[in-house]
């Protein structure tokens, strides 16, 4: 690919429009941009970044070696318009405000042709007033915003602008990048190398595959959850079979009951009228077996009230004996209590007798009447002797054989209320027993109406068709519930089985599933091969390269890149270079740089802004004499003075460019137009002079900058 | 008063009234409930107290002692003391052991209330005095 032209509208340094035709039918790839600082060579660096990606950084910085990329530069910052990109002037004076940049490239692709314009109607004061338009044209089709982008991405993929946007301010950084192989330039090679679009590829498959596994996963789990659900199905389905079965059963035994029930009705209907006694007799005969257990009772509770009788008939005998013997046991005791108390009164009566003194204890002065006194107790003591003797000799019975007799004729007095006892249980027996009699009675009657076999026939018909019909009310009973149970195990059943799962979709996931696995790896293999494969390329070319551009080639065996593409210089002797210098580290990474290239073949111009920076002079001139060649891509340089110049270009016979281009200021040229370059000028005012044949007017104060082509055959 | 001391003596019923003591005892194992009876199996001593209470409450008059032998009624348990303690004046006039009195009245007593029963009376005539 080969960049054919630019034009710059109002950026940087650059006033008005400004065309660089590259186009040319030389095959000579280098190309050059020379120019003093602040020139503008960067600006056309940074035109080009800016036209294909919309964005310009500044430098990055190197901070603890690690790259921090620089911020974004504006087009336009009323705050700091000394890095702003548009034209100084365009943004103070013009109304409407432009700034434009337009690319056209022609390669394998075709005719690429990208316009990048940054516009307001008005004053900008930031990015965020102006309106920025993007139109990219391929061979005739035009494409806007995103679809531009895109466009252009395919002919300059943003995340190689590295390769083919050289800074040489910041190859130091690369350089340091590329001797402690930070993540950042392990991803620019990867990048260069096309592994993330295929390591992407393996990625998208990867979250394919997840995709799968967790469909199969799902698929597993509701597969462990139908079979549960299955197995509880089954479970259901089992009883529900069997439930019907039993109502079957049970529907097939309520037929055959009525039809034994209508048979049993048919028959029962033929003896109508013998039923009448039957039922009679039955009821009768019911009652007798009733009665029999009642008498039976009844009986037996009379002989237990019986076992008194001979003592409650004694008793009447007795009971008289009995009074009188206790009346004369009670005054046997009555007499025994007036005894002890009169015994008790006379010894009380004695003992005053025996200790009555005359003479008194305590005062000890004679007793009046002490004699009086002693006669009274004696009167007392021979009362109380007459009547301890009548009463000691009244009463004939021995009172320990009355209290004996007493005690004999006791076992014989009935318990109380035993003759009432004996007497009820006596009347219900006879009730009862007469009862009895007469339902015999009654049985006997009902005999000679139906016979004994025939009573039994009949009743054993009732009894049939009784039991019958208790079996009918059972077995209904039975259907009902059972129904109930079938409705609720087919509820349940509908519920319990699984929806019906297509198992062919699982097991296609399953071999989706596998196929990408097998990708996945066969992709691995590939990419890690290949990765192989290009830094062993990598290696050897950058080698190559560096051995080319190197002033001591003899020295050196190349440079080598381990797995993290940490790149190292290698003596002569096998052994890495220890403490390279600056400048051959520079020379290295140029080398990795330009060796990547190749290998990734990718076919864009190389911007090597400052390329020249800490190389010496063999380094400067080898590098020229590598890049610029016939065979290689577009190499556009942009040195400034101290780097290289025409004169030293062309004079050291340097490799010769294409095309290159002087940029100057008015004040970098004595009496010439900046216009028309004619030295016919003629000082008209301080710091103006007057073309003579332009008649264009060039003010050497002035700043903007001015493009003069370098013509290599003056 | 007589030094005559009565002993103890045996307690018989005559053979009829042994019968009769037979029909008279119920035996469940044979089912029958509508014919009257008056005591268990084995009470035969409660049976000669019946009799003897009948017998000696209404003063009937004492059975000849038929030929042939005599059914013992055995003692165990007889309070024949208790029955002594009322019987015993009677016994010397009569000179007759207590057993024999109490026999002769229980002889009397049951075969009254076989007749009694017999000729369709009411039993509880009997027991009420």
């Amino acid at each position: 690919m080969r960049l054919t032209y630019l034009v710059l509208s109002d950026i940087g340094p650059f006033r008005g429009r400004h065309i660089f035709d590259f186009s040319s039918k030389d095959a000579r790839s280098g190309y050059a941009f020379f120019a003093k600082n602040g020139r503008g060579k960067t600006t056309i660096y940074n035109a080009m970044k800016w036209a294909l990606f919309g964005k310009v950084r500044r430098k990055s910085k190197l901070v603890d070696e690690q790259v921090v990329e620089g911020s974004l530069r504006p087009v336009v910052d009323e705050d700091d318009y000394d890095h702003m990109m548009m034209n100084y002037d365009a943004w103070k004076d013009d109304v409407p405000q432009s700034m434009s940049v337009l690319f056209i490239a022609e390669g394998e692709f075709g005719k690429l042709q990208v316009e990048r314009t940054a516009s307001c109607n008005s004053m900008a004061r930031k990015d965020k007033h102006l309106q920025f338009s993007l139109t990219v044209s391929l061979n005739g089709t035009s494409y806007q915003g995103q679809a531009a982008e895109e466009e252009i991405a395919k002919v300059f993929p943003i995340e190689l602008e590295r390769f083919f946007f050289i800074d040489g301010e910041e190859v130091e950084a690369y350089t340091t990048m590329m001797k402690s192989s930070t993540q950042g330039i392990i991803d620019d090679i990867k990048s260069i190398l096309r592994l993330p679009s295929l390591t992407r590829g393996i990625e998208d498959l990867r979250a394919i595959k997840r995709t799968y596994d967790d469909a199969i996963e799902a698929g597993a789990k509701k597969q462990l959850l139908d079979t549960k659900k299955e197995d509880k199905a089954r479970t259901l389905n089992g009883q529900l079979n069997m439930v019907r079965k039993q109502i079957q059963e049970t529907e097939e035994e309520i037929q055959r009951l009525q039809q034994r029930q209508s048979s049993f009705q048919e028959q029962i209907k033929g003896v109508a009228e013998l039923k009448t006694y039957a039922d009679e007799k039955l009821k009768v005969d019911s009652q007798i077996e009733m009665l029999q257990n009642t008498l039976k009772t009844s009986l037996e509770t009379f002989i237990g009230d019986f076992s008194n009788a001979g003592n409650i008939l004694l008793w009447n005998k007795l009971e008289p004996t009995y009074n009188a013997l206790a009346e004369e046991n009670d005054g046997q005791q009555n007499k025994r209590f007036a005894l002890d108390r009169l015994k008790k009164d006379r010894k009380k009566v004695q003992e005053t007798i025996d200790e009555f003194r005359s003479v008194c204890d305590k005062c000890h002065q004679p007793v009046l009447k002490a004699e009086l006194f002693l006669k009274e107790r004696q009167v007392e003591k021979d009362e109380l002797d007459k009547e301890i003797k009548s009463l000691e000799g009244s009463g004939k019975t021995n009172p320990q054989q009355l209290r004996a007799k007493l005690t004999a004729l006791e076992t014989f007095q009935p318990n109380h209320g035993s003759y009432e006892r004996l007497k009820r249980s006596y009347d219900f027996y006879l009730s009862q027993n007469k009862l009895l009699l007469n339902l015999k009675e009654k049985q006997r009657n009902l005999s000679d109406h139906v016979s004994e076999d025939s009573a039994k026939d009949i009743n054993e018909l009732a009894q049939k068709s009784a039991r019958t019909d208790q079996a009918l009310i059972k077995n209904e009973n039975t259907l009902r519930d059972l129904r109930f149970k079938e409705d609720e195990f087919e509820t349940k059943y509908k519920t319990a089985r699984p929806k019906d799962s297509d198992s062919d979709a699982i097991d296609i996931v399953y071999d989706l599933r596998d196929t990408i696995q097998r990708f996945i790896v066969a992709i691995e293999g590939t990419v890690k091969s290949y990765s192989d494969k290009a830094t062993e390329e990598v290696q050897k070319e950058a080698s190559k390269v560096f051995l080319q551009l190197s002033n001591a080639p003899a020295a050196f065996s190349g440079i080598r890149l381990n797995k993290q593409f940490k790149a190292s210089i290698y003596g002569s002797n096998g052994r890495p270079v220890v403490g390279a210098s600056s400048g051959m580290e520079v020379i290295m990474t140029l080398s990795i740089i330009d060796a990547l290239r190749t290998v990734s073949g990718l076919d864009a111009p190389v911007f090597f802004d400052t390329p020249a920076r800490s190389l010496d002079k063999d380094h400067k001139n080898g590098m020229l004499n590598y890049f610029w060649r016939d065979d290689r891509s577009q190499f556009l340089i942009f040195a400034h003075s101290g780097e290289f110049t025409v004169d030293e270009i062309i004079n050291e016979d340097l490799a010769v460019f294409n095309k290159a281009w002087e940029l100057m200021w008015p004040e970098d040229l004595e009496m010439t137009c900046i216009h028309c370059w004619s030295k016919d000028v003629e000082h008209v005012s301080k710091h103006k002079n007057r073309c003579n044949e332009c008649e264009n007017i060039t003010n050497s104060h002035s700043r903007q900058t001015a493009v003069k082509e370098v013509n290599l055959h003056e | 008063m007589s030094d005559y001391i009565p002993k103890d003596g045996t307690l018989d019923v005559s053979e009829t009234v042994h019968d009769f003591m037979n029909t008279i005892e119920h035996n469940p194992k044979k089912g029958v409930y509508d014919q009257l009876k008056l005591f268990g199996v084995n009470q035969k001593i409660e049976m000669f107290k019946l009799g003897f209470s009948i017998g000696y409450v209404h003063q009937l008059e004492f059975i000849p002692k038929e030929k042939g032998e005599r059914n013992t009624v055995a003692p165990r348990g007889f309070p024949m003391e208790n029955y002594r303690k009322f019987l015993n004046e009677e016994a010397i006039e009569r000179k007759m052991s207590i057993g024999g009195l109490l026999s002769a009245y229980a002889d009397a007593g049951l075969c009254h209330l076989q007749q009694h029963l017999d000729a369709g009376n009411d039993l509880m005539e009997l027991i009420e005095v």
